[in-house]
């Protein structure tokens, strides 16, 4: 078909001198992407503070959007807000073999081979953190899940010694880091700013403190099981290993992709696990009969818990963590008789995709029994395709001995209406909105 | 039995040769991620548990069992 022939992507109403749609979608991303959608269909080009984007919806657009490869929709030229996070040379600011290496060894540290490890690392962390909970009390979810999976993280990812000596100022200098990804970071994330000089700042330290630690295991002939151990065996198609700044870079990098979401969706998981009473028995009546002989956390039986397994999804579905993924377009792309041009961003929404009726009726009811969808490409907290999760295996390993642990001790309850208990949707992320308190008390045997 | 597989969406984790490893072999290529080979495309019967537990558990749903 001739280029001309082709129809140029629908356009979203209502977008700004300045900033184009940037402020209803910084607003409310939400009912900004369902207006895009029901106003355009399939392709709903909007302006995003002057990167013109076009939202693929449905499972047959995303199905494209999952499949094409690297060369034509590009994650790394999408993704350049987190250069100076993760650091120079690093995943989105590699050539292209030297970055697809690194995710390699990315995935590599999240493989099978190290689960087993991380669900001792898990299950003893967190006995460790509900040790001191007693009979009762309250605990405010964000707070608590944002503690756990930071204790995890660094335990899996940086070794016991680490997590035992260096987990609060690696908190703090993770902080400076996340501070520094604001909605200007997408404007010019260089400029000179406070924020961005701490977070600078914070890289450079964390580099030290991480080569401090390769230096000290190099030579010394043990094996610790952990990410770093991955990362530092990791080799390029040279032979060369990677340098201490792409190490420090891999562990920013997992953090970011694997901390808030996994701290989200565990804050999630008992929120509707204390909305919803009946549903919780069901758990519990299965985690009972799972541990009810006293087996332990262990990778096989971490497993099959169906029941819980299908709760954790149907939270992902009504809260994922991750709302919107982009790729920016390197060749013009042919859809449908439109023509998506070079240079434009491509968008997915998972919430959006999430809540389309036809896949799931009633969607924004939560309900654990519900059917999986025929369509693949419909139901997407992780992705697709090349670039799908690294660490959903590790999420859901995580959440499952969470949620075997607490649910085998505790009930829990609202301290309020339910219709107190909202989410918080901003900065791109949906998560529970701060407090979110929640009673627990032992359960009675 | 019969399998297939949809390579584009294959990220090499692995999970398929930990289950079955009669049937699927992870290979590194010189450049880039590693990918699943078949190794027997029809399989023995006897092997169908363990293949059908292979589909289930990849995470991308790569593994396709013709009847
Ligand atoms: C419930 C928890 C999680 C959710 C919902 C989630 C969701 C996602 C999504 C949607 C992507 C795709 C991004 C894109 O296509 O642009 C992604 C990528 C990724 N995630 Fe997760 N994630 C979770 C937990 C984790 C954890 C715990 C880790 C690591 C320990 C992790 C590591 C990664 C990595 C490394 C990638 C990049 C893969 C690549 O680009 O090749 N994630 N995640
Ligand atoms: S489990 Fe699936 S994605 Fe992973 S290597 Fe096997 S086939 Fe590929």
């Amino acid at each position: 078909m001739q280029k001309s022939a082709l129809k140029q992507p629908p356009k979203v109403s209502g977008a700004l001198q300045d900033g184009g749609h940037m402020a209803e979608f910084a607003d409310n991303f939400c009912t900004f992407l369902s207006r895009a959608h029901a106003e355009c269909g399939e392709l709903a080009e909007f302006d995003f503070g002057g990167q013109n984007t076009v939202l693929m919806s449905g499972p047959a657009a995303q199905e494209v959007f999952f499949r094409t490869p690297d060369e034509q929709f590009s994650q790394a030229q999408a993704y350049q807000v987190m250069v100076p996070v993760f650091g120079p040379g690093v995943i989105f600011d590699a050539p292209p073999d030297r970055c697809k290496t690194q995710l390699k060894i990315q995935v590599d540290a999240l493989r099978y081979q190290n689960m087993k490890a991380y669900a001792g690392v898990i299950a003893q962390e967190v006995e460790d953190w509900i040790a001191d909970w007693g009979d009762e009390g309250e605990v405010e979810l964000l707070h608590a899940f944002h503690e756990l999976t930071m204790h995890t993280a660094t335990h899996c990812l940086l070794g016991k010694e680490f997590r035992q000596n260096m987990t609060d100022e690696f908190f703090s200098l993770y902080k400076d880091l996340q501070a520094g990804v604001q909605a200007i970071s997408f404007v010019d994330p260089y400029m000179q700013q406070p924020l961005f000089a701490a977070r600078d700042a914070a890289r450079e330290r964390l580099e030290e403190i991480v080569s401090e630690l390769v230096n000290k295991r190099r030579g010394s002939g043990k094996q610790y099981g952990d990410a770093l151990e991955t990362f530092m065996t990791g080799t390029y198609n040279d032979g060369s290993h990677l340098s201490d700044t792409e190490i420090t870079g891999l562990i920013i990098a997992t953090m970011f992709a694997g901390h808030h979401t996994s701290s989200g969706t565990a804050a999630e998981t008992l929120l509707e696990i204390a909305k919803h009473p009946q549903y919780a028995a069901e758990l519990k009546t299965e985690i009972d009969a799972i541990y009810g002989n006293g087996e332990e956390i262990s990778l096989a039986s971490m497993r099959a818990i169906p029941r819980l397994e299908l709760f954790i999804n149907e939270v992902l579905r009504l809260h994922p963590p991750l709302v919107i993924l982009m790729r920016r377009v390197m060749e013009d792309t042919k859809y449908k008789g439109y023509i998506i041009e070079a240079g434009k961003t491509v968008a997915v929404s998972i919430f959006e995709s999430h809540m389309n009726p036809d896949v799931f009726p009633q969607p924004e009811n939560f309900n654990p029994h519900r059917e999986e969808p025929e369509q693949a490409f419909a139901y997407i907290p992780f992705g697709g395709g090349r670039h799908k999760c690294a660490g959903n295996a590790f999420a859901l390993l995580q959440l499952k001995a969470i949620f075997s642990a607490l649910l085998r001790r505790y009930d829990f309850e609202l301290t309020g209406p339910a219709e107190d208990y909202v989410d918080e949707i901003s900065n791109m992320t949906i998560r529970p909105k701060d407090p979110c308190v929640i009673k627990y008390k032992r359960r009675r045997a | 039995m019969k399998i297939s597989i949809d390579g584009d969406l294959c990220q090499g984790h692995s999970v398929c040769m930990a289950e079955c490893p009669e049937v699927f072999q992870v290979t590194e290529p010189q450049d880039g991620y590693p990918v699943v080979t078949v190794l027997v495309s029809e399989p023995a019967e006897a092997l169908r548990e363990k293949v059908t537990m292979a589909a289930k558990y990849c995470p991308n749903n790569v593994i396709i069992i013709e009847d």
